[in-house]
């Protein structure tokens, strides 16, 4: 291949170089890569530094809940629990301890149910109602503060790599453009000066 | 007859125990950021303590709202909310005692889910697991001594619910709400 051959081919190369690094190029155009790096070194460095900055990014902290939660949430599919306890009280009122025992659970929930529910409507007035959701809301401000702030401090961090390397890549680019240029000058047949 | 009182005292207990519950403290996602010792008298800008029968009423009360929000509220069991400018405590003081409040959640079984830890600022949100929720967040902001934020939330938070509202974190503007709180 030519040296311009070779150039173009470096072009390309440096240019498909994210999309080769996510696996969206073509095969063809794939494997034309590959076969170019086997030979050029520049563009190797090139790839392997893209390659080190994805991996980088990708081992950057990811804030977002335990995986292991977000899977468990769907999936209710218990009896409900009145009819869970329905059968507890079946089988249990054969024995007139347990049979005693359920009857005060049942009433204890019964008075805790309705110490609960009952003087919690009376209890507040609607502004100190409006003022507590406008306090949950707060709350949850705060964990949305700090989510950003998460966010706000990864891009942060990305862009200063990104600009960092994106800085030193121009730089020996140009230097090998300039390098291979004067290189296949030097390999031209020398042209006599116009008289 | 003596098993049956027995029963009765262990069913007795268990009551005064749920009336515990009720109050939020007993929650195995509350967390007492009021215990860390940063604030003294006075230093306090936010003081909010929301236990879980306001909580539901609040929800009761926001029925014209997003229901994502309505359904959040209406499970939580307690709200704590304090934000202030520490004087009682030196600088230096606040990180360590912030590093220390991080140790006793890590050594509960808390996870942390995100950190900043920048010079002069570090963030830390940390989550609590229970069976397919999350029982508990707590924040822990300290913005280089000059203002400190403790939030811990109790209850049964479903994590796609909380995922859904902080995806619109922009709707919770803090200026916002705490101008409409100050009113």
């Amino acid at each position: 291949m030519s040296p311009r051959a070779d150039l173009e081919m470096c072009s390309d190369v440096l240019e498909g170089l994210e999309a080769w690094i996510d696996g969206e190029l073509g095969a063809e155009e794939a494997a034309r890569f590959e076969a170019h790096i086997a030979q050029c070194a520049s563009c190797r460095t090139e790839k392997s530094e893209a390659e080190d900055l994805v991996m980088g990014l990708r081992s950057l902290p990811e804030f977002d809940v335990p995986t292991r939660v977000l899977h468990s949430v769907p999936g209710f599919a218990r009896p409900p629990m009145w009819a869970r306890f329905g059968a507890t009280t079946t089988t249990s009122m054969r024995r007139p301890a347990a049979a005693a025992a359920a009857i005060a659970v049942a009433m204890l929930a019964i008075v805790l149910v309705s110490q609960w529910r009952g003087p919690s409507t009376p209890k507040y007035s609607d502004q100190e109602i409006e003022r507590a959701a406008l306090e949950a809301q707060l709350a949850l401000a705060y964990v949305g503060d700090a989510v950003q702030r998460a966010e706000l401090s990864v891009k942060e961090k990305i862009l200063e790599d990104g600009t960092v390397i994106r800085t030193v890549r121009g730089f020996s680019r140009s230097m090998r453009i300039i390098g291979e240029a004067a290189s296949a000058a030097a390999e031209l047949p020398a042209t006599p000066l116009p008289q | 007859m003596r098993k049956i009182w027995v029963l009765i005292c262990v069913v007795l207990l268990a009551g005064a125990q749920s009336v515990a519950a009720q109050s939020g403290n007993a929650h195995p996602g509350y967390f007492p950021i009021e215990e860390l010792g940063i604030f003294g008298e006075g230093d306090l800008e936010v003081n909010v303590d929301l236990s879980g029968a306001m909580l539901q009423v609040a929800a009761g009360a926001m029925e014209n709202r997003d229901e994502n929000l309505v359904d959040l509220f209406s499970k939580l069991e307690r709200v704590r909310v304090l934000v202030g400018s520490p004087k009682k405590v030196e600088t230096a003081s606040v990180g360590s005692i912030i590093s220390d409040a991080r140790m006793r959640l890590e050594n509960s079984g808390w996870d942390k889910i995100l950190t900043v830890e920048e010079e002069d600022e570090q963030v830390y949100l940390y989550s609590l697991e229970q069976g397919e929720a999350i029982a508990g967040l707590t924040v822990l902001v300290n913005d280089g001594g000059d203002e400190v934020v403790l939030v811990n939330i109790a209850g049964s938070i479903d994590p796609r619910t909380l995922g859904r509202l902080l995806s619109n974190v922009g709707d919770f503007e803090l200026d916002e709400l705490m101008a409409a709180i100050d009113q």
